[in-house]
């Protein structure tokens, strides 16, 4: 008993070592985006960039984290509860994927790597695969890079068109940008159904409104004021000083974007220990999250100075408004993928926001050999990380007697 | 620029303008020895993660590489005057990576790189891309230590004990020696007791790399005349002794050595003992004889080209 108490807590542990080194990779490395165009701009200097980032990322990870993590840690898998040995396994085959990515260069997403493996152990635990989960999964996935290409193409066009001056283009993105903000869900606002809610939610709860034709008109209502609150503002900004006023959008962008990834990555880290401390330690998920929440904290302030400075000078070149053209994606698809619950990489979004804000200037001078090399990655980690996951998992069972 | 077109450059990466200098004599000082010119290389780095690495090289040297070409620059502003200058911008995910990317499209005979002593946190021995260069760049290679520099050189000491590496350590030494018409002691160290019988033919060996490497009379223009002093000296640790000897001396340069243990195996023991204990001038040497492409180099050929 005693030797099976001290086995559960060294898993215990060496899961949350394992989340936290997970988390701190992320938070190392694909939390700089946001950020890297406004210091481009020098709107902002490198280090306070990492420092907000970190923070911003962090607040978004406990408030938003909970839809995917728990996709992560309850949905992939069918039948059965993910044990501590397997929780183990497969954040050490998403870790060690990770360190991969990081020390040969090549393109590992965290968001393949963290499903993958996690796929893997359940299978390998005698789950059943939950096909609907990956259909949905590997559709959004699917989806992602002709949507995130295209509306940043949308976007720069909108912001390159010479009939539409700045002062109307700009504000108008702020209002849609600030729209979808009234509606995202956040953890800290209750809901009667689920366990996060928006703004706009919030506010028809308040009013008690009745919904008319299946829509509710005071969420409506809350949206329309959040559009229209913004677009005055960066309006004056803009029509004050045009680059300025830009500037501050890319600004605010920026911390939202920061705040978005923190959100759509941490369930990547904790979501293997979701029944682990849900279901054997019985914490309240919001644990899980913070400790997911300081890694990414720990991982933006040590990783991402660095990582700031080598893309802010490519964004400063790429100008402002192709940088706001690959923001904007970034924050409509990862708050789609928060609200859908899916596991999502931030970097395939931006990569694909890029490509598509090139398309919107002309040539793109994208390489598709490259592209090609990149999704071969992508397709490889995932499949990979399953077989891997699948095969550690039962190895380490074997050998420890817990099968 | 009139070159034959089985030279081979000896190339020199750059990566910050304080440096350039330094690292392009040194550069230069070979082609000279080598009757070849040289290439300053810079890196575009693009790490995978980069939404800019699915950019194709040319569009990232042409849009997104400014401060690469600001490096440039800069270096070629001091290099040297009496010896061809090229210079090449490569796109690589890391510095070491685009390093060897140069290398083969160059077919260089010769790398100098620069090396910073910072006491660095990682486990790497001189940081992650001066291992994999020292581990895999298929040509010779010279590291040398960045800020600790000699104002003129009189003397250059160079430990010999066998080995491939000794070969390229000796074309080091004469080639500054002849910029600085300076002395090359080649030194051997016995342990007590020992025949000295090993050391003395280590020594020899040395001498004739010296007289039989390029530059002795094979052309007319350059034909340096290297004084070279040979000296066995008997020690326990070679490390201490090398390290005592060194501030009779300006320049040091070192072959890699090999032995060790496998965290040594890069650098060899005796250099990293040494090397934190000294002022002067290091060079660390290493043969491109011993490097074969890896298999997973080869894969890798997959992501670099084009």
């Amino acid at each position: 008993m005693l030797a099976l108490t001290l086995a559960f807590w060294t898993f215990v542990g060496l899961a949350t070592i394992a989340c936290l080194f997970m988390a701190w990779s992320l938070g190392a490395n694909s939390n700089s985006p946001p950020f890297a165009p406004a210091i481009g701009a020098n709107a902002v200097s490198t280090l306070r960039a990492a420092f907000l980032i970190g923070i911003l990322a962090a607040a978004g990870a406990v408030t938003q984290g909970g839809s995917i993590s728990e996709t992560v840690g309850a949905e992939l898998i069918r039948g059965t509860a993910i044990t501590p040995l397997a929780a183990t396994t497969g954040l050490l085959v998403a870790a060690t994927f990770m360190s991969f990515g990081v020390y040969s260069g090549y393109p590992v997403p965290a968001a393949f790597a963290t499903t993958g493996a996690m796929v893997g152990v359940g299978l390998s635990l005698g789950g059943d695969p939950a096909f609907g989960t990956y259909r949905r999964i590997v559709m959004f996935w699917l989806l992602v890079p002709p949507s995130s290409g295209g509306i940043a193409f949308l976007t720069a066009k909108l912001l390159r068109r010479d009939d539409i001056p700045e002062t109307v283009g700009v504000p108008v993105l702020a209002a849609v940008v600030a729209g979808i903000l009234a509606n995202i869900r956040l953890g800290v606002i209750p809901h009667p159904d689920r366990s996060q809610g928006s703004i706009a939610e919030l506010v028809s709860h308040a009013l008690g409104s009745p919904t008319v034709l299946g829509v509710d008109p005071s969420v409506v209502g809350t949206t329309v004021v959040f559009a229209a609150l913004s677009f005055q503002f960066i309006r004056r900004k803009v029509v004050a000083s045009v680059e300025r006023g830009i500037r501050s959008f890319l600004l605010v962008l920026g911390a939202i974007v920061a705040f978005s990834s923190g959100g759509s990555q941490v369930g990547l880290a904790t979501g293997p220990l979701e029944a682990l401390y849900g279901t054997e330690l019985g914490l309240p998920s919001v644990v899980l999250l913070v400790i997911g929440a300081s890694g990414i904290l720990a991982g933006a302030w040590m990783g991402a100075p660095r990582l700031l400075q080598a893309t802010s000078r490519e964004y400063a070149q790429l100008g402002v408004r192709r940088s706001i053209a690959a923001l904007v994606p970034g924050f409509v698809i990862a708050q789609t993928a928060i609200a859908l619950g899916i596991p999502i990489s931030f970097n395939n979004i931006i990569i694909s926001g890029v490509i598509g804000g090139g398309l919107a200037a002309g040539s793109a001078g994208v390489s598709r050999r490259k592209i090609g090399v990149t999704v071969l990655f992508w397709v490889l980690t995932l499949v990979t990380s399953i077989g891997i996951g699948f095969g550690l998992y039962r190895l380490l069972s074997t050998l420890l007697g817990t099968s | 620029m009139d070159r034959s077109p089985e030279n081979r450059p000896v190339l020199v990466a750059v990566a910050n303008p304080e440096h350039a200098e330094q690292l392009v004599r040194t550069a230069s000082d070979l082609a000279r020895l080598l009757e070849s010119y040289v290439t300053i290389v810079s890196v575009a780095v693009k790490p995978s993660s980069s939404p800019f690495s699915v950019y194709t090289d040319e569009t990232i040297i042409e849009r997104f590489a400014q401060d690469t070409r600001d490096l440039l620059d800069a270096a070629i502003a001091v290099a040297p005057e009496d010896v061809p200058i090229e210079r090449e911008i490569v796109v690589g995910r890391t510095m070491a990576d685009g390093v060897l990317k140069a290398i083969r499209r160059t077919d260089a005979r010769a790398l100098v790189i620069g090396w910073h002593d910072s006491r660095s946190r990682t486990d790497a021995i001189l940081g992650t891309n001066l291992d994999n260069l020292i581990e895999n760049a298929p040509c010779d290679l010279y590291v040398e230590r960045i800020g600790y520099e000699a104002n003129g050189v009189d003397s250059i000491l160079v430990p010999v004990a066998g080995g491939p590496h000794v070969r390229p350590a000796t074309h080091a030494a004469k080639a500054i020696a002849a910029r600085n018409d300076a002395t090359v002691h080649l030194l051997s160290i016995v342990e007590p007791d020992i025949d000295e019988g090993a050391a003395r033919d280590h020594l020899e060996a040395g001498v004739q790399l010296l007289e039989d490497s390029p530059g002795s009379g094979a052309s007319p223009d350059f034909s340096p005349d290297v004084r070279v002093e040979t000296a066995v000296r008997t020690g326990d640790d070679v490390s201490a002794t090398i390290a005592e000897l060194a501030p009779d001396h300006d320049v040091l340069v070192f072959g890699v050595t090999r032995q060790g243990a496998i965290q040594r195996r890069l650098v060899g023991s005796i250099p990293q003992r040494v090397i934190p204990r000294i002022d002067e001038t290091v060079i660390l040497a290493r043969s491109g004889d011993v490097v074969s492409p890896s298999r997973l180099d080869k894969l890798r050929g997959l992501w670099r080209r084009g």
